[in-house]
């Protein structure tokens, strides 16, 4: 008797643990995507319309006029394109450096591997900072070339450790009896390994895309030609203006507020929706690869 | 194992491949020096007057002369105070939060939500501080803003709030937004130590009896303490960086500067804005050197617990 009451109590006390968990990750949910959801949603929204506030799910005067007023600055499109360039070439250079490093530190037989891998952590305790780093890229001319976003970005040790890593799980065997067939390494690393590391290579592709993508230092300390801004650097210009009509709104002085396009607002949004997208577009893709791709390496490495 | 033909062109072979593999590894190895070994030497700037006509090499020695200037900037303290008190309150806060997370995701029933809700929640990590700080300046806005419309609705304030222009509350701004952004990330890699825990241990506390919330703390918890306890060491080894330059520099303003300056912001500010080069090369370094006690600390600790460094498991 006592057990089943006690079995009984059980079933109910995990119930209720269950029925609020859910609430609270449903809420999580909400917190995570609804601000997204919403300010994209009112990028769509009249902006004078959007200023009386009470939108909450759908547009309420559907337009795409903060669109166009985005897209008719020809400076928003230069650095659509920029950011989108430095991306994809970032991307794709960093990847290939950081898993050909990887995979040649993972190699016992690789000379001097202990000095390498000491270089290495080295530069992710210590840093030797802004001004020493601005100094070097204008001793190298590299000041105001686009080639500075790329060269600068090209290796981070942090991605190394995790090719390292997961390299390290894939089977010797298969290595091996390429070797015995032949194959010198490089064919063994592109043939090979390569194609057995989709989740790391997604993975690693998303944080070394979405670190080009946002950066804003690069730009802001190299570059000082209209024609080399990215999207970030377009977004900080619009913050800093719309907290100064947000400051001078709720302050009364209505005379500060500066307006672009059609309203600063809206176009705000709109500008921001433009950076956000393309990060939610690659995301589903890439996301589900962490599980394979980062977990071994993090939780080993 | 290895045929005749293969000892004998083992030695040969064995170059090629070696060769190979320096190449690979030299390429990066030649990066790390260019690009982050070379600003090391530029440090020594701190001990330098810079000379713009001259340039580095032309900059005359005056030895500690900004680090004592240091100790009379009236900035510094308020500037170091602000690093410190939030690196510590999010030490305390966004530390623990994926931890909670991760546990409460795992005994989420239905596997679908489950990664539904994972996926949503580690977005944010992606998005930039730029974008965030737009978000937040939407969502606190004191007319539109939602925030304010819930809290006002609720009767929970009587006037809207505008912690983003408070000149007290950055500091809450801070953990908070920290929280909303980084918690999901975070929380992944507890999830897969979860995964690593032996299914049997569950099973068996099915059997006696033990509620959820007691397989959570019996099983799951000290199962995973060993991963908790390694984070922490790395979250204390780089603690001054939980200031978080990028969240200060666009979540800071003029009304907010007291709390919201960051040593970090501070050198950008004294050395792009004032073009003081040396004495923020100065102040940087300070930072650096103090952050890199705090990581050998750490290490050390890590060393004498599990016998291994924070980033490396084998010592070979």
């Amino acid at each position: 008797m006592a057990a089943i009451f006690k079995k009984q109590r059980l079933k109910l006390g995990d119930s209720i643990f269950n029925a609020v968990n859910i609430f609270l990750m449903a809420l999580v949910f909400i917190f995570c995507a609804y601000p997204f959801y919403h300010c994209i949603m009112l990028s769509f929204n009249d902006g004078l319309d959007a200023a009386s506030g009470n939108i909450y799910l759908i547009p309420r005067m559907f337009t795409l006029d903060n669109y166009q007023a985005v897209f008719r600055s020809q400076y928003l499109w230069s650095a659509f394109l920029v950011t989108m360039a430095r991306t994809v070439i970032g991307t794709v250079l960093g990847v290939l450096l950081n898993a050909m490093m990887g995979y040649a530190l993972m190699k016992k037989e690789l000379k001097f591997r202990k000095i390498y891998i000491t270089i290495g952590i080295i530069t992710m305790y210590f840093y030797g900072g802004i001004i020493p780093l601005y100094l070097l890229v204008n001793a190298m001319g590299l000041i105001d070339h686009f080639s500075v976003y790329i060269l600068l970005n090209l290796y981070g040790f942090f991605n190394v450790i995790v090719f390292m890593s997961f390299f390290k799980t894939i089977p010797v065997s298969l290595m091996e009896s390429a070797k015995i067939d032949g194959a010198n390494e490089f064919v063994i690393f592109r043939k090979i390994i390569l194609p057995v590391s989709t989740p790391v290579l997604a993975t690693i592709a998303l944080f070394i895309g979405v670190h080009h993508w946002n950066n804003w230092l690069d730009p802001f300390l190299f570059t000082s030609k209209p024609e080399l801004k990215t999207l970030p650097i377009i977004l900080m210009e619009m913050i800093n203006k719309s907290l100064a009509d947000q400051l001078a709104m709720s302050s009364g002085k209505m005379a500060i507020a500066e307006h672009i396009g059609v309203t600063g607002n809206s176009v705000q949004l709109a500008a921001m929706t433009v950076a956000v997208v393309p990060i939610m577009a690659v995301y589903p893709f890439l996301q589900k690869y962490f599980a394979k791709g980062l977990m071994l390496g993090s939780v080993k490495g | 194992m290895f045929s005749k033909n293969d000892i004998s062109r083992r030695r040969f072979r064995f170059d090629t491949n070696q060769a190979i593999l320096q190449v690979m590894a030299l390429l990066g190895i030649t990066w790390f020096l260019v690009f982050i070994f070379t600003p090391y030497y530029g440090l020594t700037l701190a001990f330098r007057e810079y000379d713009f006509a001259r340039g580095f090499f032309g900059s005359p020695w005056i030895g500690f002369q900004y680090f004592k200037e240091i100790f009379t900037d009236p900035e510094i303290p308020n500037a170091f105070i602000n690093t410190l008190a939030i690196s510590v309150l999010k030490l305390l806060i966004c530390f623990p939060a994926p931890i909670i997370l991760a546990l409460l995701l795992n005994e989420l029933p239905g596997k679908r939500f489950k990664s539904l809700v994972q996926t949503v929640s580690y977005f944010p990590h992606f998005i930039s501080w730029v974008i965030i700080s737009l978000i937040a300046i939407y969502w606190l806005s004191p007319d539109i803003g939602i925030i304010n419309k819930a809290l006002m609705s609720l009767h929970l304030v009587g006037a809207p709030i505008t912690p983003l222009t408070d000149a007290g509350s950055y500091w809450i701004v801070a953990v908070i937004s920290e929280v909303w952004k980084e918690t999901g990330w975070g929380a992944i890699i507890y999830i897969a130590a979860i995964t690593g825990i032996d299914e049997t241990l569950y099973e068996a506390a099915s059997v006696d009896g033990i509620s959820k919330i007691g397989k959570i703390i019996y099983i799951t918890i000290p199962g995973i303490s060993g991963t908790i306890l390694i984070l922490l060491l790395l979250n204390i080894g780089s603690l001054l960086s939980n200031a978080n330059f990028d969240q200060s520099y666009f979540m800071g303003n003029a009304m907010n500067y007291d709390r919201s300056n960051i040593l970090d912001t501070y050198v950008l500010k004294v050395g792009v804005s004032l073009g003081r080069f040396s004495y923020a090369t100065a102040v940087g370094l300070l930072k650096s050197l103090i952050s890199l006690v705090l990581l050998l600390g750490s290490n050390i600790a890590c060393r004498k617990l599990f016998g291994r460094t924070l980033y490396m498991e084998e010592e070979d």
